[in-house]
């Protein structure tokens, strides 16, 4: 693949962001990709840039012709536009914000665009409402986005809604060369090294940490600490800081009795040689960088070179590095409580070591590698065969079961796409569906609603006419005007439905296929947060069909074993559908749901209503059991979703179910419904069928379901 | 003159001289003007490789002092970087303030929404039951994405008033406001039951419109008991008019969003049929139809009704034991 890689930072400076760009740039070429990289500044010799062309020569460097005038987003994405017609590139990955909205504003790269924004409005109340459209063009424009870590890609995805579905992860790259060495052993005369590599900052407790190796002394621990840096960040609370830090550190380096030694800025290939000496790195820090939604490259690069990083306690590092991991402090203790903790760790230094480097490893080179690889191949546009494109018109009123195909298709320049948008399901501008089905060599309609009776009417001969029948359109007294003949290719998400309308059509059953609903598998699937086993979620409660009091049964009667239970509602409100609220009976079945709440304390203090919004995924990290409670359903996607995210799925029984998601997950009734999710909680088997249902839910992955609607569609 | 510049005439003579040599061989020096040419070369060789290394040199000085500058420029704008921070917490803390105005306002906006809890004779009773068909409205849609949009984003809809008002409301009104109004035609034997779960009102004839009022949730026809009511030949062609005045009121209170049910069983006559088909919820004999959403859903009116036929085909069959 071409790769055009632009990150909006100066690449003469040698700093985390540069040496990402170059690891990355590494990384795409050693997967054999053509990378051309745009430079924001001009430049004669690049320290972070020399290593990685010497190693990979083919990678390309454009560079600006100016020297004193570097290249401003606006100008970069000209400049990208100029290389884009002379390179054509599959793949633009761009960083930074305001580099991303350049760049996403340009027709020619945006198909194309993978934006990173790693400087994100945070937290947020530091997100105004002109940031926030900002960022919701930029995702709705990229065709992928990245994100450094989870909480990244959930904050992201809340904030800007188009980026649900299409933020792909792309954690820190910690180079080679830093997994070289192993632990030292520490005693019979080799003192505990304690290592600090970074800026020199008040937030870093650098300050503070000088004091160590005398606090460490007096509990009988002999050691040293090493601090690599010449940096030093002012601070706007503490103008003297600067000062008094500079001034303890050579005072320190001075002292032959105060075991700190001062090394300066040192090159990174030395950096990570006194890396390898050390046995703790520090990374003890102020309370303010506890929130961040990034994780810190300098731990893993401790932690790779067998140096255990001393961390704050917070709820990232505790999912990073897991619950045992020995050094964890408060931000807010002390130097002798940091020298506690360290004395504590002591014997348990060793094991943890082995720990710490296999949680680096997944973010070593080879790791990033084979993510990136699967990323490019299931998400970047594909190379055309030279074929002429086939035209496809895609008619409909509702597209929310459309997501992965229409994704799919842009994906095959063999597909050209166009839209016949109705503006309900009875509705259309007639003149405008004849113009864009005019030159079609395939008309899919997504509905066999009205539309499909429009195209079957109005069909060229030369064109060919699909139809999806989802299962509602059964009951449209409009299917009895439609030419059935006219259909080429029948499409139904499940048998039961397949059965049903080739009764009542009396279709031919060799022009019917069965193609279920798909999902992204890859998307969905993240990690479970602690404590999902006892959430209960459902998505989607109106209309009443869909038996959200069947929900509340299934928790009173939890409750009465365990009343860790929740269930978690993430639905529009029936109100908010004026065509289901009007309906007396349903509307006074959910007054008697909302009642049945508010009338019950048990019941209101382990309920949560969730707004709708598209970041599903990643509210489906909090739930481990997902809940179908239907009466009926032609396929139900929620489950779906929530298989592939890992939760186990409880079905009730009914028509059509097993066929879809087979026997294991069906319950006759609410008490069976219980004692299911019960069982396996007391046996703690709910890991093992969290992973069952993941991985019965890749029969629905989109990559396997794509490729039946890419035969179906190409024989057009 | 410089050393450069002597370097490079004495190159450029020497090779002039060579030339000559070997351009005229009656002097018979041509070997030895070879030998000029190649040492002349070789100076001005070396003499420019040096020199460019000394350039090279300079160059890299000057991107030395370039870098102390730009570190000395760093240094020095770090304040302004802080002035940045101040402002941005300045502007923080104004966002703040905002913020704090409009949540006021919102929440003057909500209690705009519960006159009804706050107004009126001030007693619990003047409270519109939520159960009423027009107390707990639409939310409207104010936009829906573009047409095209696939996936989960086709869904996103922004509406005029909050979506959580009404749950809010639900969650919040007095207990007063909880009460359903059922309206029963018939004889009062499901009276008892009924109570269990609202308010209940019989209808009588001649005020069956006014009757069923705009906060009705239910409207039950009773087929058991109509014989022992005031309506009793409702059904037959004989009782018209009074078929007329039930007909049109239940036509009313369907309109408005009342639910109507129609339960038991009769001998089938006139406008048995008729009144069947004005029926959202037929229920006889603990079944219901029609059953859109199963059998089993939790409704309080209809599971009260199921009570009472429970009771009553238990009480049918204790007499026989």
């Amino acid at each position: 693949m071409k790769i055009l890689i632009y990150a909006d930072l100066d690449l003469r400076l040698i700093d985390g962001s540069s040496t990402w760009l170059a690891s990355l740039a590494e990384v795409l070429s050693a997967g054999g990709h053509q990378v051309q990289l745009l430079s924001k500044v001009r430049f004669s010799e690049s320290r972070v840039l020399d290593r990685l062309l010497g190693r990979y020569p083919d990678i390309g460097l454009d560079i600006p012709e100016e020297e004193n005038s570097p290249l401003d987003p606006n100008g970069a994405a000209a400049r990208a536009s100029q290389l884009q017609e002379q390179h054509d590139f599959d793949l633009i990955i761009v960083r930074g914000f305001n580099a991303c909205v350049a760049f996403s504003k340009h027709e020619d790269l945006s198909p194309n665009l993978w934006s990173y924004i790693t400087d994100l409005p945070f937290p947020v109340d530091e997100l105004s409402k002109y940031q926030s459209e900002r960022l919701e063009q930029v995702a709705s424009r990229s065709r992928r986005m990245f994100a450094q870590t989870e909480a990244a890609r959930s904050y992201l995805e809340a904030v800007a809604p188009s980026a649900s579905g299409r933020t792909l992860l792309l954690p820190p790259m910690v180079p080679d060369e830093a997994y070289e060495s192993d632990f030292s052993t520490i005693g019979s005369g080799t003192p505990l090294r304690l290592i600090y590599a970074g800026k020199l900052a008040k937030q870093w407790h650098t300050r503070e940490m000088l004091a160590l190796p005398d606090a460490l002394r007096d509990r009988g621990v002999d050691a040293e600490l090493v601090v690599v840096g010449d940096k030093f960040q002012h601070d706007v609370d503490a103008p003297a800081w600067v000062d008094d830090m500079r001034t303890a550190l050579i005072a320190a380096e001075e002292d032959e009795n105060s075991r700190v030694t001062w090394l300066g800025g040192l090159a990174r290939n030395e950096v990570l040689k006194q890396l390898s000496r050390a046995h703790i790195g520090i990374g003890w820090r102020s309370s303010v960088l506890d929130s961040s939604l990034e994780v810190s490259t300098k731990a893993l690069e401790y932690a790779a070179s067998s140096t255990l990083p001393l961390l704050n306690l917070s709820a990232d590092h505790l999912s990073l590095w897991g619950e045992e991991y020995p050094l964890l402090v408060s931000s807010e203790d002390s130097v002798d409580d940091v020298a506690d903790c360290i004395v504590e760790a002591m014997p348990k230094l060793a094991d943890a070591v082995a720990s710490a480097r296999s949680t680096a490893f997944e973010f070593s080179m080879d790791a990033a590698a084979t993510r990136l690889d699967r990323q490019l191949v299931r998400s970047a546009r594909k190379t055309p065969s030279g074929c002429a494109p086939t035209k496809i018109v895609i008619s409909s009123h509702d597209f929310k079961f459309l997501g992965e195909l229409v994704d799919g298709l842009k994906q095959q320049p063999d597909f050209e796409l166009a839209f016949d948008g109705w503006t309900s399901l009875h509705n259309h501008d007639e003149a405008s569906s004849i113009e864009i089905k005019s030159d079609a060599d395939v008309v899919f309609c997504e509905w066999a609603g009205p539309s499909l009776v429009w195209h079957a009417a109005n069909k060229s001969p030369s064109t060919k006419l699909i139809a999806r029948l989802h299962g509602f359109e059964l009951r449209g007294a409009w299917l009895d005007d439609l030419l059935v003949d006219a259909v080429d290719q029948w499409v139904f998400v499940s048998d039961r439905y397949r059965r049903m309308a080739i009764d009542q059509l009396q279709l031919d059953e060799g022009k019917t296929s069965i193609i279920p609903n798909m999902v992204d598998a890859d998307d969905l699937n993240r990690p479970k947060l602690a404590g999902s086993e006892f959430q209960l979620g459902m998505v989607g409660i109106v209309g009443f069909g869909k038996r959200p009091d069947r929900a509340l049964d299934l928790l009173e009667t939890l409750l009465e074993h365990d009343d860790r239970y929740m269930l978690r509602f993430k639905s529009r409100p029936p109100w908010d559908y004026a065509h289901e609220w009007q309906n007396p009976l349903q509307r006074q079945l959910y007054l008697d749901f909302y009642t049945r709440i508010r009338n019950s304390e048990l019941l209101k203090s382990h309920i949560a209503f969730e707004a709708f919004s598209p970041d599903i995924a990643s509210w489906l990290r909090g739930v481990g059991f997902v809940l179908s409670p239907s009466h009926n359903e032609s396929f139900h996607l929620a489950p779906v979703e929530g298989m592939a995210s890992g939760a186990v799925p409880i079905v009730w029984q009914r028509e059509g179910a097993e066929e879809i998601f087979g026997k294991d997950w069906i319950v006759g009734d609410t008490h069976e419904a219980a004692e299911k999710i019960l069982g396996l909680n007391r046996s703690f088997e709910f890991s093992a069928a969290s992973s069952r249902a993941r991985e019965q839910s890749l029969r629905w992955d989109r990559d396997r379901v794509l490729q039946q609607w890419f035969e179906i569609l190409g024989e057009g | 003159m410089k050393f450069g510049t002597l370097v490079a005439v004495l190159g450029t003579i020497g090779i002039v001289a060579a030339i000559v040599l070997i351009a005229v061989p009656a002097l018979g020096l041509q070997s030895f003007g070879i030998a000029v040419a190649v040492a002349s070369l070789a100076g001005l060789l070396g003499f420019s490789l040096l020199s460019s290394r000394r350039q090279h040199r300079a160059l890299l000085r000057e991107i030395s002092r370039v870098d102390d500058r730009v570190s000395r420029v760093e240094y020095r704008t770090e304040p302004v970087h802080d002035i940045r921070g101040s402002v941005a917490k300045t502007s923080g803390g104004m966002r703040e303030a905002l913020h704090h105005l409009k949540t006021l306002v919102d929440d003057d906006r909500h209690s705009a929404f519960l006159p009804q809890a706050q107004s009126g004779d001030g007693t619990a009773s003047s409270l519109p039951s939520v159960f009423g068909p027009g107390t707990i409205p639409v939310s409207p849609v104010q936009t829906r994405p573009k047409m095209h949009v696939p996936g989960r984003n086709a869904a996103q809809q922004e509406m005029k008033v909050p979506s959580e008002r009404n749950l809010g409301y639900l969650f919040q009104a007095p207990d007063a406001a909880l009460e359903r109004e059922i309206a029963l035609v018939g004889g009062d034997a499901l009276v008892a039951k009924l109570e269990s779960v609202g308010k209940v009102s019989l209808v009588y004839p001649g005020t069956a419109v006014t009757a069923v009022g705009s906060s009705t949730a239910f409207l039950i026809i009773d087929l058991d008991t109509l014989s022992e009511s005031p309506w009793r030949g409702v059904l037959d062609a004989s009782g018209t008019r009074l078929y007329q005045e039930l007909h049109t009121a239940v036509k009313v209170a369907r309109k408005r969003g009342t639910v109507v049910i129609v339960h038991g069983d009769t001998v089938p006559t006139h406008f048995t049929a008729s009144v069947d088909k004005l029926a959202h919820v037929r229920l006889n004999n603990n079944r219901m139809e029609p059953a859109h959403w199963g059998s089993d859903i939790h409704s309080e009116v209809i599971a009260a009704m199921g009570d009472f036929e429970q009771q009553k085909s238990n009480d049918e069959v204790t007499p026989q034991r």
